[in-house]
């Protein structure tokens, strides 16, 4: 028998026996037509791709590939849609509401709650009733308000009667849209209908509108979810449907651009500005740097001296106009300059005992915060007097919300407490097990994320006050690090780590996506530019900041160089790139300037793990960058240049993976 | 080196590197202060904070021939003290004792 081919989603299709079909060698199927000699796939179809061929159908009717339609449902064998369902839409279609009713009736046994029908009668009825008013027949409208929808005993039916009532008032077509909200029988309120009739029919009878379109959005949108390099808003129209959507590492920022050593110094801090031009940076010696980026170089224009036992901390105004800066834990001042010309605008010093470390702006730009560990935490106005000061509590980082009057402080008791200076309120959103290092908050301000020593990266929620993910694979315990946000929705995380590398991670998974690899010594700080996303900054001990950005970044800025190159430099360049072991060539230039680009570096060891087979970012260009009178420091071995810090860098990262665990304090069971 | 976190023990008494100032341990971990070291008086506390610890080695002192970890500062690297079975012997000259304040919870 064929029963092995009969649907079990087509159940309601067997019990349409309409227009008298004559019943074939299987009676529970029904044949639209006699063509015998047309192929009947009906047999070989499993649910599943019946189903298919029925959104297949929807999809077409809704292009208005009619015949196509028909000639599908021949060879299918088997109608596309429920018979009955079709002549209703039909009917509703044309607005031939008596018909429709009757095969409203028709279609009960279909119906998941046969109680509905009360409600599908009531909207066709009230369509019914708009349509003649629209047209002007009001006494036809009004017979139907009176004689049939008043009738319906629906719950809430008389307040709608009253309304309906009300919409006799209006004069013109205009007002009467308006008014209802209904966009009128001419322009698509029967399809409004027909979605909302649809709601009360089980899928098998009459498939949801756009259901095709709708799977493949969806579709569309895990792919973009589960794509690791994401980070950038695309245009969803962009997506094919062709291939899985996955953007390539190549547009990812992965490759270093310029490495900056204007710093002598460990640099501890950087920052960009929150308009994305301008990056600030801050070093062991005090020297406090602020780069511009708007040309294709970025350009030292500021330097600017700070607390000459280091800068710990650097913060932007809310409109980029001021920079604050604090300085480490014996540091008891607080300095602002104005970011344009370099000049102190306010110092804040109350005594010398003071600990100032951590600083943070208001979002109104009006006063800033400032902490410490010997229990200040001060808000203060932008002539450096101290507006309020809370007592006896001891911070290591602070951070503000992006639009209320709270502002976040991590204390020595492992806590992230949230305090309101105008109501003298405090709440603990956050408790670790460790002692945290530094916070930031995302943009919309529901989450943070936190370095804890000797655990990672950290990602709390703070609304609903609990831990979201951790983040494997950096190494830190011994120096403060500091992460970021990154990406199009703060959808990436990026930190430094004392492996000397950058770990970037996608906010969903706990592998890191990206290691970049090119400083010598500990990366302190990064930064990701959050106007232009493809710009990422890290501060290392090695007293360099490097700037990372994508493939074909890399490509345009070698171009450039080549153009600008001198003879002299390319027989340098021969000679130096004839010796196999070279890493780095350096151009120093006398205006600050300078970028230099490593080779790959065997010796420099991975210790980041990556998801998904992606292999780990190993830098292989060679190619030089530009001089104007440029003396030239070549260097074999690691990647490394005569200007930066130490050379024995592989004795150094030695000795920076066995302090971790020397440094860890002391704690005792007893 | 990079800027070495520093965590802070709390505490109503607080005990710190005399070099640096960088805060050690308090009043409520210490245990007991009948200790000789180097320098003079030495001090033995629970818990201490900040501290970098030196390779295990033989020592001989007043009581015998010990075996020995040394401690030193973690942001100046002067010595200050050693452990002792688990705890932090702290030399007396080697650290100052200062005012904390109640920190409520």
């Amino acid at each position: 028998m064929q029963s092995d081919g009969v649907l079990s989603n087509g159940q309601a299709l067997l019990n349409g026996t309409a227009n008298g079909c004559d019943h074939h060698r299987s009676p529970g199927l029904h044949r639209p037509s006699n063509h015998n000699h047309i192929v009947k796939h009906c047999n070989r179809l499993t649910p599943v791709d019946a189903d298919t061929i029925r959104l297949i159908g929807q999809h077409l009717r809704e292009l208005g590939f009619h015949d196509t339609l028909e000639r599908l449902s021949e060879e299918a064998g088997f109608d596309l849609e429920n018979p009955k369902a079709a002549k209703f839409r039909a009917c509703v279609m044309a607005g031939n509401w008596h018909e429709a009713e009757i095969s409203l009736q028709d279609m009960i046994p279909l119906l998941a709650d046969p109680m509905s029908i009360e409600r599908m009668r009531l909207l066709l009825l009230k369509e019914k009733y708009m349509e003649l008013l629209e047209e002007g027949s009001t006494l036809d409208a009004l017979k139907c308000l009176r004689c049939e929808i008043a009738p319906l005993h629906l719950h809430h039916s008389d307040k709608e009667v009253h309304v309906l009532a009300s919409y006799m008032m209006y004069s013109t077509k205009e007002e009467l849209h308006r008014a209802a909200d209904w966009p009128g029988a001419q322009r698509g309120a029967r399809d409004r209908l027909m979605d909302q009739l649809q709601a009360f029919l089980p899928a098998s009878v009459m498939l949801p509108p756009m259901r095709l379109r709708h799977l493949l959005t969806q579709a569309c949108q895990l792919q973009v979810e589960r794509c690791p390099f994401h980070y950038l808003e695309q245009d969803a129209s962009n997506y094919s449907l062709l291939t899985d959507h996955i953007c390539s590492r190549k547009q990812f920022p992965s490759e270093p651009l310029h490495v900056l050593t204007d710093h002598g110094d460990e640099v501890w801090y950087l920052k960009f500005s929150h308009n994305g031009t301008r990056l600030a940076s801050g070093a062991r010696d005090g020297q406090i740097i602020i780069w511009s980026l708007a040309d294709s170089q970025p350009k030292k224009v500021r330097q600017i001296k700070g607390q000459s036992d280091g800068i710990a901390c650097l913060a932007w105004s809310p409109d980029d106009s001021l920079l604050l800066s604090c300085g480490r834990e014996d540091c008891s001042e607080a300095l602002v300059f104005n970011s344009e010309t370099g000049e102190m605008k306010c110092r804040v010093h109350n005594s010398p005992e003071e600990s100032l470390t951590c600083c943070a702006w208001h979002n109104d730009g009006k006063r800033f915060y400032l902490g410490g560990t010997r229990g200040q935490f001060l808000e203060c106005s932008l002539d450096g007097s101290v507006m309020a000061s809370w007592e006896g509590i001891r911070l290591q980082a602070i951070a503000t919300h992006p639009s209320s009057d709270v502002v976040y402080a991590a204390d020595t008791h492992n806590r992230i407490r949230q305090y309101n200076f105008r109501d003298k309120s405090s709440t603990t959103l956050v408790q670790e097990d460790c002692p945290i290092m530094s916070f930031t908050l995302s943009r919309n301000g529901q989450h943070a994320l936190l370095n804890v020593t000797g655990q990672g990266v950290h990602v709390w929620d703070l609304r609903d006050r609990c831990l979201v993910r951790r983040y494997q694979g950096i190494q830190q315990g011994l120096y403060t690090i500091h992460s970021t946000y990154g990406g199009t929705s703060d959808n990436f995380i990026a930190s430094g780590s004392e492996d000397n590398q950058v770990y970037v991670w996608h906010c969903r998974r706990e592998m890191p996506v990206v290691v970049l690899q090119g400083h010598t010594r500990p990366v302190n700080c990064v930064a990701w530019n959050p106007v232009t996303l493809d710009m990422i900054a890290s501060a290392s001990d090695d007293g360099s900041v490097r700037l990372w950005g994508t493939e074909e970044q890399l490509k345009r800025l070698q171009e450039y160089s080549k153009q600008h190159l001198s003879a002299d430099d390319e027989d340098k360049l021969k000679e130096a790139c004839a010796d196999t072991q070279v890493a780095a060539l350096i151009y120093v230039d006398q205006a600050s300037e300078l970028e230099a680009v490593d080779q790959s570096n065997s010796s420099l060891s991975s210790s980041g793990q990556l998801d998904d087979g992606i292999g780990l970012h190993q830098m292989e260009e060679s190619q030089m960058a530009v001089a104007s009178g440029p003396t030239i420091a070549a260097e074999s071995g690691t990647s490394s240049s005569g200007s930066l810090g130490p050379a024995d860098t592989g004795h150094q990262r030695e000795q920076d993976r066995t302090t971790p665990q020397t440094g860890s304090s002391v704690t005792t069971t007893v | 080196m990079g800027r070495v976190f520093l965590r802070h023990p709390g505490g109503l008494r607080i005990y710190s590197c005399a070099h640096c100032d960088t805060p050690l341990t308090n009043r409520g971990e210490l245990v007991s202060t009948r200790f000789t070291g180097a320098t003079g008086r030495a001090f033995l506390f629970n818990k201490v904070v900040n501290l970098n610890f030196s390779e295990l080695e033989y020592r001989i002192m007043l009581t015998g021939r010990h075996i020995v970890r040394d401690v030193s500062c973690k942001s100046c690297g002067t010595r200050l003290g050693w452990i002792y079975e688990g705890r932090v012997i702290l030399e007396r000259a080697l650290i100052t004792e200062s005012e904390g304040f109640d920190e409520g919870e």
